[in-house]
């Protein structure tokens, strides 16, 4: 495997990872809502957690502050 | 021109663009913002009787959808074109699943009128809004997967992928927060 393939699937497994704490707290709101519990603070919290996810590892927005740099 | 001065260019440019880019999805942003806020105040601590599991179904949807794009920008940044046409094939079909979900049906069985009350008006407001921008997500991606199998893309020049799986989770995450609020959060009013 070159250098290349060994980076994608370390992003493939990094995207993995993600996707399932954003299931995990997904579902884990879901089960609040459902059980009778209106805890705004911990809905809040939990969007603000999932939010964070994606803004980092989906979006890359730290390649925002990074200076010009180029693909990949 | 040289080679070295090019490539300095196009990353120069590549930098503007990401910087126009979240400066547009910023301004988006307090549009939605706007319309969370709204919510907050016009539903307070109550909120509609919307069918619970239909709304987690079409979140995952969303939240898979930006898995496999991720998936496909990263396969496009490391050559894998075969497997970038894959990653936004999935995504786009799970953004029409999306639409299918919130338009055909949520909108069909939701227990209220778009102009009957505030319950309406916010919830017809919020996911008509969200909806707009799902569509156009997928149109942008449909652009960029049928230049991508032209083979107009390449691992060091693919800014047009990059800002569509932007967009495209940009939308996700809005729906992260629309999601609690229109289906979690307050009492059954």
């Amino acid at each position: 495997m070159n250098e290349m393939e060994k980076q994608k699937q370390e992003k493939y497994k990094i995207g993995l990872i993600v996707l399932g704490l954003l299931a995990l707290f997904t579902v884990g709101e879901f089960v609040i809502s459902v059980t009778g519990n209106n805890w705004v603070a911990v809905f809040v919290v939990i969007a603000l957690i999932k939010a964070f996810l994606v803004l980092r590892e989906y979006m890359h927005i730290g390649r925002l502050f990074g200076g010009p740099e180029e693909h990949p | 021109m040289t080679s070295n001065t090019v490539s300095e260019s196009y990353a120069h440019r590549l930098a503007t663009n990401r910087l126009g880019l979240w400066l547009f999805l910023l301004s988006d942003a307090f549009m939605f913002g706007g319309l969370f806020i709204t919510r907050v105040y016009l539903w307070g601590d109550t909120r509609p009787e919307l069918n619970q599991t239909l709304g987690l179904i079409v979140t995952s949807m969303l939240l898979i959808s930006s898995f496999f794009m991720n998936r496909a920008e990263t396969a496009m940044a490391h050559g894998d074109r075969k497997g970038f046409l894959r990653g936004t094939l999935v995504t786009i079909v799970l953004g029409i699943a999306f639409l299918a979900g919130v338009i055909g049906v949520e909108w069909q069985i939701a227990p209220f009128g778009v102009s009957e009350d505030a319950y309406g008006a916010v919830f017809f407001m919020m996911t008509g809004m969200h909806a707009f921008h799902v569509l156009t997500g997928v149109i942008f991606l449909l652009i960029v997967w049928n230049n991508a199998r032209r083979g107009r893309y390449s691992v060091e020049k693919h800014w047009a992928v990059e800002a569509a799986a932007v967009y495209w989770h940009f939308v996700d995450v809005v729906w992260i927060f629309f999601y609690p609020a229109l289906y979690l959060i307050g009492k059954v009013g």
